[in-house]
């Protein structure tokens, strides 16, 4: 019986590691694959913060629009992330559709043990020499 | 629609437009002297362009009304590296995303481009004049 416990509780434990673990970058790429024009905002409280969708009208289009800001980016190159307790922030560098450089600088905050999207930032680079090589917050691009 | 990269980079040289259209001798002064410049807008279109020379008030309104997409806040860093050589770095707040774009221009080239037929153009278009924003758009950057 003991033994069983000890089992279930490695086990459990486990799975909380994991998924404490899980990167920023793959919840990105959950929000990429799982969202579309006709399910974003149904889908938005799975990939957005709480205190982000507060101070939105839902029923905008343009609104619908931003949080599909995934579309701004056609081809991504790299990405890092630097995750600090409850909070963390990812950039992706990537190329949009006219092969411009482009990059995203998304915060996250944790919330019911997943990563939500906090603050976005999409930043036109003018070359590939301005991509960020660290993860910055979309704080640092607002002047 | 989003708002695009030379959208973005379109409105930066629209806003500057009509601060020079408003003192052009104050705006010359801020935009020409080496050194740093910032312009901020409010989502009331309330524009401030600060520099160590001086600071002008206008109304961006008339620019953020056209594009079609509520913004929250532009602020624009300019640093005038010498011989006309404008750059800047331009941050939109919109609801949700906030755009940030870095660029370039020839500050000679902007002025000149305002006083022509058509920047008058455009402006008798109330602004919509698709080949003065391809010409802004050259002067700005892809």
């Amino acid at each position: 019986m003991r033994v069983l416990l000890f089992l279930c509780t490695l086990l459990l434990g486990s799975c909380a590691t994991h998924e404490q673990g899980k990167s920023l970058y793959s919840t990105f790429l959950d929000y990429e694959s799982n969202t579309s024009k006709s399910n974003i905002i149904q889908s938005s409280p799975s990939f957005f913060s709480k205190n982000l969708l507060n101070q939105l009208n839902l029923n905008s289009l343009e609104v619908a629009e931003q949080l599909l800001f995934k579309g701004y980016m056609a081809k991504k190159i790299n990405n890092f992330e630097m995750i600090l307790g409850t909070s963390g922030c990812l950039t992706i560098n990537g190329f949009d559709s006219e092969n411009m450089p482009i990059s995203f600088n998304l915060k996250y905050i944790k919330s019911e043990q997943r990563w939500l999207i906090d603050e976005i930032n999409v930043f036109f680079a003018s070359d590939e020499a301005d991509f960020s090589q660290t993860a910055k917050c979309p704080s640092e691009y607002n002047n | 629609m989003n708002m695009s990269r030379s959208e973005v980079k379109i409105t930066v040289a629209k806003l500057l437009e009509v601060a020079y259209s408003k003192d052009k001798g104050l705006t010359t002064k801020i935009m020409a002297e080496k050194g740093r410049a910032k312009l901020v807008v409010d989502q009331t279109g309330k524009a401030t362009l600060t520099g160590t020379l001086g600071s002008l008030s206008f109304s961006g309104a008339p620019v953020l009304n056209k594009i079609g997409v509520k913004i929250k806040r532009v602020t624009v860093n300019f640093e005038n590296k010498g011989k006309m050589k404008v750059v800047y770095r331009a941050t939109f707040n919109l609801e949700v995303i906030s755009l940030t774009v870095m660029g370039d221009f020839n500050l000679e080239e902007l002025i000149i481009s305002c006083s022509g037929l058509l920047c008058q153009a455009a402006r008798a278009l109330k602004g919509r004049h698709k080949a003065y924003d391809m010409e802004l758009q050259k002067i700005m950057g892809r």
